[in-house]
């Protein structure tokens, strides 16, 4: 009796969790949603973020737009092959999609109706050293993260609303909204997620094919094993995040010059870097050409003419001697008369 | 007993260990949190979650790292400073760590060290084009410009918005290195694509400078008219009978040169000139002296030296009548390494012909050493040297050897006032003097004061020659004060 009741509990918890599921990952919830914050002007030029590029869009379906850190105001729709930099806010507007590559080889790819911030990215292969740090403040997004072996420091760090999470190299789904966060660890990937109320708590694993879900001031919840059809509905809102995918389907934006495929990093050595205008030092605007002039030590010393023995100096040297031929000894040889 | 011991201390063992693990885990947390906060520009927030991250883990070299960056950020210099290098101590390969102590040295002015961090940060990472551009800051204030150029040309080369500021600094180095066609070529590029006037202002005063030095004057004229009032006209001797009366007397002295290069490349010079100077006193007219003289030189220089050679022929005259005539020949090399450091090694050689006593008739050798070094940041410089006479005559009892040695000081004082001081010192010997050798030390300073008066050719000069020269014979010991005033004009 007790093992029927089991199973049907058990059975009850399944499909009420498969409910949530599909109502979180309804595509209404996200186009309900006003993606762009009001007083973003959009246009098609593409213009360079400050400091090195730290990713290069794929692949585009749709609308989707970008803002630099610096250009809160100013946004521009993504096109394949353009660069993203330290900061920049990605932004899927209705039926947008976007697929790019991050500076160490991983590949994210946001569905539509997301914010996606683009907070940090180093990868120093010299030094052995990764450290990325995203914050998604709504929407989905899936991450294909390098697994780098051997690196003294590697960490790929996502920020929902409501958690945080941490992989080291994983395929992994994450869907935030200001309520609840939910985190799907796809295959042979383990995810530690951790709510941010408590960030001493220990962080929940969650393994291959588990959810979770964070309600805001919460915790983690159980992880929750998904089914191979679940997981197929999860994985078709984004755009393929195989390297090896790179046709581009029907609707998808072309790059002006060619879609930007394979590869796993990103180049950066060939990119101009863009600085801030309030770095450069001015330069003194108070200074003579004289002034310069006079900079030179071998200038000064020679037109001083103080490497000439000075006049007073010979002159006196000039009277000792006569006045020697003066008062010269009585009877000295050679002495004048 | 001794097992239950030992299940005791495994025990604590593993619970320390396990506490330690809790710690490591929970300071994670806070750190994912800071390093967000710290990146939202939240820095007061990256504070408080870094700091609790160090309570549980204060040995991570990350967590020290992040302090200190944001303490760097928030211009609390000396906690960046704290955390900055605790980091260093306990992981000097953190990413960006050098960059980030670099920055704080730049930012505290300790540009030695600013450059040393900087200049690594730039090697590690070519994309760090501000690594790069600071690192050449640095060692352009440590006026290390041969080291800097290469740096500001890395930073203009990647980064457009550097390009203009990067060029305009790379091309004052290459004017300091002495790479002067580098250094013209930038600052065009500057003149020509700066966007502010002020960018372009400073290149075109640059691009004057440079100007001035490939068309280098190829005449100099040179006047002079002092008023002078000498308390020791004689050289009498101190203490002594008075062989004069009165000894101090005022006069005039003049002095006027001209010179023409007849060639007159940037690299190689060769001229001619003419000077006479001319002492007139009011009444021991018998002190009256001339010194005319012609002068033939040339120069060749390179980056760092330049060779001269001079042949000066000279006649002096005392109360109108010929005293001496002389020929010098004088060979010399001054080595520059650098903007602020000047040597140079002469060597003289005089042929004399007194025309009044010819056992005084004869040679000279005289070398020297000079050493002149900017201070006051170029405003003036500082000098020394050290030189030597070996003096021979048909009589050999004229012969004498004379070490010497110069110190001074030369600067501007305000007012555009520009002031000398110089210390000569001599120590003559006359090895066969009649009767015993005679040793003289002559000790004599002088005070100038000039200052440009209505043009800047035009100066105003005020002189103070203080002379004491002591001898083991008593009769050539003086002491001899003269003062002048005067204006002196340079063309």
């Amino acid at each position: 009796m007790n093992t029927k009741k089991y199973k049907l509990a058990s059975i009850c918890t399944k499909v009420l969790m498969t409910a949530v599921l599909l109502f979180v990952w309804s595509p209404v919830v996200a186009s309900a949603r006003s993606v762009l914050p009001e007083g973003i002007t959009v246009g098609d030029t593409f213009y360079p973020g400050y400091g090195s590029p730290i990713g290069k869009v794929q692949r585009v379906k749709g609308e989707v737009v970008a803002v630099h850190s610096h250009a809160a105001e100013q946004g521009f729709r993504l096109r394949p092959g353009m660069m993203l930099y330290k900061g920049d806010t990605l932004f899927t507007m209705k039926k947008g999609k976007v697929r790019f590559r991050m500076n160490d080889g991983s590949i994210l790819s946001l569905a539509s109706g997301t914010k996606l911030v683009l907070n940090k990215s180093v990868y120093e292969k010299k030094k052995k050293s990764r450290s990325s740090f995203l914050d998604m403040a709504f929407g989905k997004a899936r991450f294909l993260v390098v697994k780098l072996i051997n690196f003294k420091h590697s960490e790929f760090k996502v920020k929902t609303p409501t958690a945080v999470c941490g992989v080291r190299g994983s395929d992994y789904v994450i869907e935030a909204s200001e309520q609840v966060s939910v985190f799907i660890a796809l295959e042979t990937t383990s995810i530690e997620v951790s709510g941010n109320k408590d960030p001493k708590a220990k962080p929940v694993v969650l393994n291959e094919y588990e959810m979770s879900k964070v309600y805001a001031g919460g915790y983690p919840s159980e992880p929750v094993k998904l089914t191979p059809e679940e997981i197929k509905r999860v994985k078709e809102q984004f755009i393929s995040v195989n390297p090896d995918e790179s046709e581009p389907e029907a609707d998808e934006v072309q790059a002006d010059t060619g879609t930007e495929t394979g590869g796993k990093t990103v180049a950066m050595s060939d990119v101009h870097v863009l600085v801030p205008e309030d770095a450069l030092v001015k330069m003194p605007n108070d200074f003579e050409v004289g002034d310069v002039e006079k900079d030179d030590i071998g200038k000064t010393v020679r037109q001083s003419g103080i490497t000439e023995e000075r006049s007073i100096i010979s002159q006196t040297t000039l009277i000792e001697q006569f006045n020697e031929d003066d008062e010269w000894p009585d009877g000295f040889p050679g002495s004048p008369d | 007993m001794r097992q239950l011991l030992a299940v005791v201390l495994a025990f604590l063992f593993l619970a320390g260990a396990g506490v330690q693990a809790l710690a490591g885990e929970s300071a994670g947390g806070y750190y994912d949190l800071g390093v967000f906060a710290y990146e939202e520009g939240n820095f007061q927030e990256a504070e408080s979650y870094f700091k609790t991250a160090l309570d549980a883990n204060p040995e991570n070299p990350v967590y020290l790292h992040y302090l200190g960056r944001v303490y760097l950020e928030t211009a609390q210099y000396v906690n960046a400073k704290k955390y900055l290098e605790a980091a260093r101590d306990k992981d000097p390969e953190l990413p960006g760590l050098n960059y980030d102590l670099g920055l704080l040295y730049y930012k505290t002015e300790q540009y030695n060290m600013a450059s040393e961090h900087l200049t690594v940060a730039a090697d590690e990472d070519p994309a760090n084009v501000l690594a790069a551009y600071y690192g050449g800051i640095c060692l352009y204030r440590q006026k290390r410009f041969n080291e800097a150029g290469p740096l500001f040309e890395q930073a203009a080369e990647k980064s457009p918005s550097l390009k203009v500021n990067s060029t305009y600094y790379a091309g004052i180095c290459d004017y300091h290195n002495g790479n002067i066609s580098a250094a013209e070529e930038k600052f065009t590029y500057v003149k020509e694509n700066a966007e502010s006037t002020i960018e372009k202002e400073n290149a075109e005063k640059w691009l004057t400078i440079i100007g001035h030095e490939e068309q280098q004057k190829p005449y100099a004229l040179e006047f002079r008219l002092h008023y002078l009032y000498d308390d020791n006209v004689p050289l009498d001797p101190t203490g002594q009978e008075a062989v004069y009366s009165d000894a101090s007397d005022s006069g005039i002295y003049g002095y006027a040169m001209g010179r023409y290069n007849i060639v007159n490349r940037s690299d190689f010079v060769l001229g001619a000139g003419v000077a006479r100077g001319q002492t007139w006193y009011a009444d021991l007219t018998e002190f009256d002296m001339s010194d005319t003289s012609a002068d033939i030189y040339t120069t060749y220089s390179t980056r760092s030296f330049l060779f001269g050679l001079n042949y000066i022929p000279r006649l002096y005259t005392i109360d109108d009548e010929d005293y001496l005539l002389q020929h010098e020949v004088r060979p010399s090399i001054y080595w520059q390494p650098n903007r602020d450091l000047l040597t140079r090694f002469v060597y003289s050689y005089y042929a004399k012909d007194y025309r009044q006593n010819d056992a005084r008739d004869g040679g000279l050798h005289d070398i020297y050493i000079d050493l002149y070094y900017h201070v006051f940041g170029g405003r003036g410089f500082v000098f020394g040297g050290l030189g030597y006479e070996s003096s021979y005559s048909d009589d050999d009892a004229y012969n004498y050897t004379r070490p010497k040695a110069k110190a001074g000081l030369s600067t501007e004082v305000g007012w555009r006032v520009r002031m000398d001081l110089e210390l000569y010192y001599y120590m003559k010997e006359y090895p066969n003097f009649p009767s015993e050798t005679r040793d003289d030390d002559k000790l004599s300073g002088i005070v100038s004061l000039k200052r440009p008066v209505y043009w800047d050719w035009l100066f105003a000069v005020a002189e103070y020659n203080y002379t004491n020269n002591s001898s083991n014979v008593d009769k050539y010991e003086y002491q001899r004060n003269v003062v002048s005033l005067g204006l002196e004009a340079k063309f």
